[in-house]
């Protein structure tokens, strides 16, 4: 509110030497802002964007030893290349599939320990748990839960259903989703929680009076004040999406069955491969699809955050 | 004062409402009651699926080698051609081992100090990462904070796409990089880009814009310089989130693989992530030994940030920005 | 919450310490020398050759504390010593004095610089088997004089097969006799005062700094170092930070002993934190896996014995090291060697290279170390293909890119032009199909220098007389056998399913399309067929099973042509060296034994790179230096002269006189626990030719891609342990292998 208080001062009293201390300040405080954002940018500059420029330099040359220009061949060779397009159709279909569930499961786990139960505090550590868990012990149990002859499969046995290849068939993208929600839903239900608990109390409490369901308070009053929070949830759970890859990656190989074949897997397989120009050419298609999802989140985002301001 | 009907029907119908109102919240309370019960189940549900894996791996590594290998063995032989065999007979999945045995642990800690090294040299490269990235993170997360414009606002998008990257793409750029400094096969070729990592500085970034203006207005009109307002104010709000992002970073640079697997030739100053993403049918007993002693660290961390996570971001959540 | 709080940070605090004093004695790296400093001292070496005279041998060498070497030289009339001198080089016989009947068999050094003589008497050397009757050691001054002489036959006789490995005395004037597991301690007079074994083949024994003798064996997990303790009854393991790896261990004047691990010469004492590193080897052009006995003088110069037993009788070098400064040394162009793992091949051929150029000298880079993983040392290499850094010789061999993609990324350079434009060597001479190994799309990228060929073999009345044969000729021939008959011996699945593909890949596979079919009749076929086969190898296979027909084949690499004689034995009837199964072609691949190289394509000095392939394949290195292992020269004429002395036999005299064929040599191999001995004799000329034909008709023909053999083997299990059915298994395996293709498209 301030903020409006200056301007509005700065109108009212036209003192043009106070403005001019103002202004000369501001640029001052600018400049400093700028400074406070130099170290971080020298090295982001350095160790990525630097970086970064040498993947556009390789994604435009036949191979990164010859280094012979070919402008946007790679491009057209990648993006017309079967196991690319299959591996940018399995990613979207699991970030479409993950990303939406990691955020309504972790909002339901917050609003489940948001009501009077016992032990809060010790579920809330429980269900941050995964976070430490290091890879290795992950692809261990998973890989002894998921085996053909492992636990899920004994398990489900007992409902006489038949054994199923999980991480060999069209099921291996269940498998995944249940990775990637087991790692991140902890963390993403602490965001939620604390989102929650800063709703003001008035409201709510004024809601209850007035009698109005739960649902209604939850998609009137909850969700509204939540939406920054949803949005900055979906880009977390969209960063770690990718992260989760290194775990899908050890768990089936370089080659796994084709329908949770990601773009990871691709890039992987062509660094090995030492196609760096293929690798190159699809990072920098993945980072313009990015680019563009990413610029609609923040749309929306600014134009939700202003919804709850104003 | 008489009162009138109108007036005593009223009285009455309003203690009538009490007492309605009365009975809801007992009803309520007795319905809150079922709800609570249903919902401590199935949070307990979830909890014991989170805290499985955890479990197991502890559990696990009590048991002797030639348990774990009756027991899994089969899930992780290879064949003499390399190629994994992974269909067997049985698999068992055991919380609990047959007999308690320490052979592990005595294996890992006294018989191959190699661990130790490896356990230590994860010490030195993931702490310095952390602490300077939090430092670095911090400063540039003011510099977002403070006087937004077009042009800062483009930078930090920029910062939100590198930090999406796959590490496949930045890696090769990266060891050109390091070795174009001089710093390849050095420390200094993973502490550089980690320490400038934007991960961090996005997420500080989101908290600390969450911190009203006003208050940093507020204290620029009495006097405060930048300096102030980022030491006095900004960093002791943010102490919470910071605490928190610590914890996602180290966890994160903990658990790096690729990055000195490529970028430190060294196997000796290999930490000791690398040797756990790489565990064949022979050590397999000794990797839940090994993965065990790993998690010590992260759990530390996390109890002792615990309660600071949860507490920072409650805090800010109370700000709208 | 502040309880939980302050427990973690202890808990922390006491981690911390822990790893702390964990890594207290961690070596720090050293920094990188600096290279080229004109001041820098380095060693720069004389190499002499003991090489005996025709009919002459050498049998055993030693070192002597003032950098002299003393060796002992045999005919068939007697052994005699001989000294060398470390500056001159001039050699001057030693005379002993010796009853009849006595051979000095060992030498050894005490701490004072006098030789010891280990020598053996036996009853009468000219009969058929001559009996060890006496054992005596013999002390004598550096100068020749006899100090001491006694007899120990009392101790050793005992055992009528003994045999010393090594002796040596202390400051005391006991002596150490080494035999292969066991040290005996005698006093001066010749009595026993102690006997110690490790229960391992003890590797080294020397005689440290003060007095106290070590002995290094491979120990039930590791590399031990040890002393034998003042009462000489135990081997107590040395205390030292430093971790004492696999090597060649030697006493010191200076330090407490010097060791070899790794190629790099150690100088250490055990109260020190590190050792004292001397040189490195390949530094020196000495090869490392050769040395027998090394010494750093007071002086500091350093004397090194090797022996290259590559070459036979010549093989043995006393070799001086003396520093230098660097402005000294006439400089050298230096061609980078980058390998995977250096190959003892490699190493002896880059010595010899650097020993004998004068304008290059090849340094070796090696990706990873020994225990890396493949990826790892990939993405070693792929960092320097792409940074700029290309080695200028590429070693093939070890190289996990293939071929294809080396060519693909044009990292390889094609050696035709520098192979017309040679004025030393001729394409013409050179065997066409080992060239052809090496050829894509008409381009040369290696010339193997020498090669085996990797054959199936069976008896001709089962295998039949073919060239070459099918897959279904295979399954037939195991049809038509009764069940429990084995294809290989030993094999288990894996390696029958490996034997039916591995030709094939064109069947299932078109790379050109970039499709593949392996839900077809055939392929269900091959799965069904290995089915049959016991997962579990069987690992004792018995010659017995061979020979009356339950194991049908025998796989192997041929190097030499008078290996038809061992499997003559081992089958004991004629038998067919056939190919892998294929669908029409020949189904022998040659496979290299050498240091094969590639020369990069962007290598600044391509005429150095040039003048090393060209060295391992002139006339003079291709007739005279083999490889341990055997292997065909690529040099026809090197391999008709092989093949003329293959046949050539040797005669000796029977009991009564007469002339008779004797044996050239032994081969010993062994089938699961059958280990058997076979006496070589000259070869046929109708062995010779076949040899000759089937390395002309090797195909260069692609293997089955490793990638798609690990997807069909991992993906099959499912199949063969009966959980899924061939259908299922078929249809996984296609839809990865396809995957695999379009990507690599």
């Amino acid at each position: 509110m301030k903020i409006r208080e200056i301007k509005f001062r700065k109108i009212v009293i036209p003192n043009k030497k106070a403005d001019k201390k103002t202004d000369r300040r501001t640029r001052r405080g600018k400049r400093i802002s700028w400074g406070y954002l130099f170290p971080s940018l020298a090295g982001v500059l350095l160790f990525f964007v630097l970086p970064f420029l040498v993947v556009i330099y390789y994604s435009m040359v036949d191979n990164p030893i010859n280094k012979q220009f070919v402008f946007f061949e790679n491009f057209v060779k990648v993006f017309n290349n079967a196991a690319f397009q299959q591996a940018a159709s399995n990613t979207m279909k699991f970030s479409l599939v993950a990303v939406p569930l990691a955020v309504v499961l972790s909002l339901l786990l917050a609003m489940m320990l948001e009501s009077e139960i016992p032990f809060k505090s010790q579920f809330r550590t429980f269900f941050l748990s995964p976070m430490m868990v290091p890879v290795a012990s992950i692809i261990l149990i998973w890989q002894v839960l998921f085996h053909f002859n492992g636990i899920v499969n004994d398990f489900i046995a007992i409902f006489g259903a038949d054994k199923v290849d999980w991480i060999k068939s069209s099921h291996a993208q269940v498998v995944i989703v249940i990775l990637f929600l087991w790692k991140n839903l902890g963390y993403n239900m602490i965001l939620f929680m604390a989102a929650l608990s800063s709703i003001p109390k008035d409201i709510l409490e004024v809601a209850i009076l007035e009698s109005a369901t739960p649902f209604q308070i939850f998609f009137h009053i909850k969700l509204r004040y939540l939406s920054s929070t949803i949005l900055f949830v979906t880009i977390m759970s969209l960063i770690n999406s990718f992260k989760v890859f290194r775990e899908i990656y050890l768990l089936t190989g370089n080659y796994p069955y084709d329908t949770i074949y990601m773009l990871q897997h691709f890039m992987n397989n062509a660094f090995g491969q030492l196609d760096y120009q293929k690798l190159s050419a699809a990072a920098i298609m993945m980072s313009i699809v990015m680019v563009v999802l990413i610029g609609i989140l923040f749309l929306t985002e600014s134009y939700f955050g202003k919804d709850v301001e104003g | 004062m008489r009162k009138n009907r109108k007036e005593i029907t009223k009285e009455i119908e309003l203690d009538a409402d009490r007492k309605r109102a009365a009975d809801k919240k007992k009803r309520r309370r007795r319905k809150d009651l079922a709800r609570a019960m249903v919902i401590t189940m199935v949070a307990a549900c979830f909890a014991v699926l989170f805290l499985m894996p955890i479990v197991l791996t502890i559990t696990n590594s009590f048991m002797s080698a030639s348990e774990i290998s009756s027991n899994y063995g089969q899930v992780f032989a290879t064949s003499d051609t390399g190629g994994k065999t992974y269909i067997s007979e049985q698999v068992n999945l055991k919380f609990i081992p047959d007999m308690v045995s320490f052979s592990q642990y005595i294996t890992v800690l006294l018989k191959s100090p190699e661990y130790l090294f490896k356990f230590w040299n994860s010490v030195i490269l993931v702490v310095p990462i952390v602490g300077f990235q939090l430092l670095a993170a911090s400063l540039a997360a003011y510099g977002f904070t403070r006087y937004r414009g077009r042009i800062k606002e483009i930078i930090f998008f920029v910062y939100i796409i590198l930090m999406l990257m796959p590490y496949q793409v930045t890696l090769v750029p990266n060891y050109l990089v390091s070795e174009w400094l001089n710093i390849l096969d050095t420390r200094w070729a993973i502490w550089l880009p980690g320490i400038f990592s934007p991960f961090a500085v996005f997420l500080l970034t989101k908290y600390m814009r969450r911190i009203p203006t006003s208050v940093m207005e507020a204290a620029q009109i009495d006097g405060a310089g930048e300096w102030q307002i980022f030491r006095r104010i900004c960093m002791p709000l943010c102490k919470g989130s910071l605490c928190s992002v610590a914890i996602l970073i180290f966890i994160d640079y903990w658990n790096m693989v690729e990055q000195p697997l490529i970028l430190l030739a060294d196997s000796e100053a290999h930490p000791l992530s690398v040797f756990l993403s790489r565990i064949n049918e022979g050590e397999v007993g000794l990797a839940f030994a090994v993965a065990t002693i790993y998690m010590v660290p992260p759990i530390l961390v996390f109890l002792y940030g615990e309660d600071y996570l949860v507490e920072g971001i409650t805090y800010q959540g109370g700000i709208k920005g | 919450m502040k309880l939980k709080r302050i427990g973690s940070l202890i808990a922390a605090a006491v981690i911390a310490a822990a790893a702390l004093c964990g890594c207290a004695g961690q070596d720090k790296k050293a920094a990188k020398e600096t290279q080229g400093d004109p001041d820098e001292q380095v060693y720069v070496g004389t190499y002499r050759s003991l090489t005996p005279d025709e009919g002459k041998y050498l049998s055993d060498a030693v070192l002597g504390t003032d950098g002299s070497v003393f060796y002992l030289e045999g005919n068939e009339f007697g052994v005699n010593l001989f000294s060398m001198k470390a500056g001159s080089g001039e050699s001057s016989q030693m005379e002993v004095a010796l009853e009849e009947n006595m051979i000095p068999t060992n030498l050894g050094v005490d701490g004072e610089g006098n030789l010891l003589l280990g020598i053996m008497g036996y009853d009468d050397l000219e009969a058929k088997e001559p009996v060890l009757n006496r054992v005596v050691l013999k002390k004598l001054s550096p100068d020749g004089g006899e100090l001491l002489s006694v007899d120990v036959g009392e101790v050793f006789l005992k055992n009528p097969n003994f045999y010393m490995t090594e002796l040596l005395a202390d400051k005391e004037g006991n002596f150490y006799v080494c035999t292969d597991m066991e040290i005996f301690v005698l006093d001066g007079q010749g009595a026993l005062r102690g006997q110690v074994s490790p229960g391992q083949y003890i590797s080294s024994m020397f005689l440290m700094r003060d007095g106290r003798v070590g002995a290094a064996y491979l120990g039930d997990r590791d590399f031990e170092v040890s002393v034998v303790s003042p009462d000489f009854r135990e081997l107590q393991p040395v205390k030292s930070s430093v971790s004492l790896a696999y090597g060649t261990y030697q006493g010191s004047p200076d330090s407490d002993f010097l060791y070899s691990v790794e190629g790099v010469l150690y100088s250490l004492n055990l109260s020190d934190e590190k050792p004292v590193e001397i040189l490195r080897w390949t530094d020196v052009d000495v090869n490392a896996s050769f040395l027998d006995d090394f010494k750093i003088l007071s002086d500091g110069r350093v004397v090194a014995l090797t022996n290259d037993f590559t070459i036979g009788e010549g093989g043995r070098e006393f070799i001086e090291l003396t520093k230098k400064n660097r402005s000294e040394i006439p400089e050298k162009e230096v061609l980078t060697y980058g390998a995977y793992y250096l190959s003892f091949f490699a190493e002896r051929d880059i010595t010899a290279f650097n020993r004998q150029s004068e304008k290059y000298r090849i340094e070796v880079k090696e990706y990873g170390e020994a225990g890396d993983d493949t990826s790892a040392k990939v993405d070693l290499f792929a960092a320097d293909l792409t940074g700029g850094n290309i080695p200028d010789i590429i070693d093939l061999t070890y190289c996990p890119l293939t071929l294809e993609k080396l060519v693909s990324l044009g990292v390889l350079e094609d050696l035709n032009p520098y192979l017309d434009g040679d004025d030393v060597i001729k394409r013409e001479d050179y065997m066409e199909s080992a060239l052809k190994a090496y050829e894509r799309e008409g381009k040369l990228y290696a010339m193997m220098p020498y090669y085996g060929v990797d054959v199936i073999v069976g008896k001709t009345s089962i295998v039949g007389e073919g060239k070459s044969w099918t897959v279904d000729d295979i399954m037939d021939l195991v049809d038509s056998k009764g069940s429990g008959t084995q294809l290989l011996p030993g094999a288990d699945r894996w390696q029958i399913l490996y034997l039916m593909c591995t030709m094939n890949q064109g069947l299932f596979v078109d790379k050109e399309s970039g499709t593949c079919d392996f839900t077809g009749q055939e392929f269900g076929k091959i799965l069904e067929f290995v089915k049959r086969f016991p997962a579990e190898a069987n690992y004792d296979p018995s010659l017995e099973q061979l020979r009356n027909g339950e194991i049908l084949l025998y796989r192997d690499t041929v190097t030499s042509a008078s290996q038809y004689q061992m499997y003559d034995f081992m089958f004991a009837e004629p038998v067919n060296l056939i190919g892998y199964p294929t669908f029409g072609d020949s189904g022998l691949t040659l496979s290299s034994n050498g240091t094969t190289v590639g020369m990069s394509a962007s290598s600044e000095n391509k005429e150095g790179v040039w003048e090393f392939i060209r060295f391992n394949v002139t006339k003079d290195r291709q007739e005279n230096v083999g490889s341990p292992n055997g292997g065909f020269p690529i040099l026809r004429s090197a391999l008709e002269k092989q093949f003329e002395s293959d046949r050539e036999p040797v005669y000796g005299k029977d009991e009564n006189g007469a002339k008779k064929e004797m044996p050239k040599s032994t081969w010993a191999s062994n089938m699961g626990s059958d280990n058997f001995t076979v006496e070589v004799y000259a070869a046929t000329e109708e062995q010779t030719n076949r040899m000759m034909e089937m390395i002309e008709t090797a195909q260069t023909g692609e293997r089955m891609d490793q990638e798609i053999l690990s997807i069909i083997m991992e993906e099959s299990s499912g199949f063969f342990e009966g959980q899924k059915s061939v259908e299922n298994v078929a249809e996984v395996i296609q839809n990865r292998v396809q995957l695999y293709l379009n990507e690599t498209r």
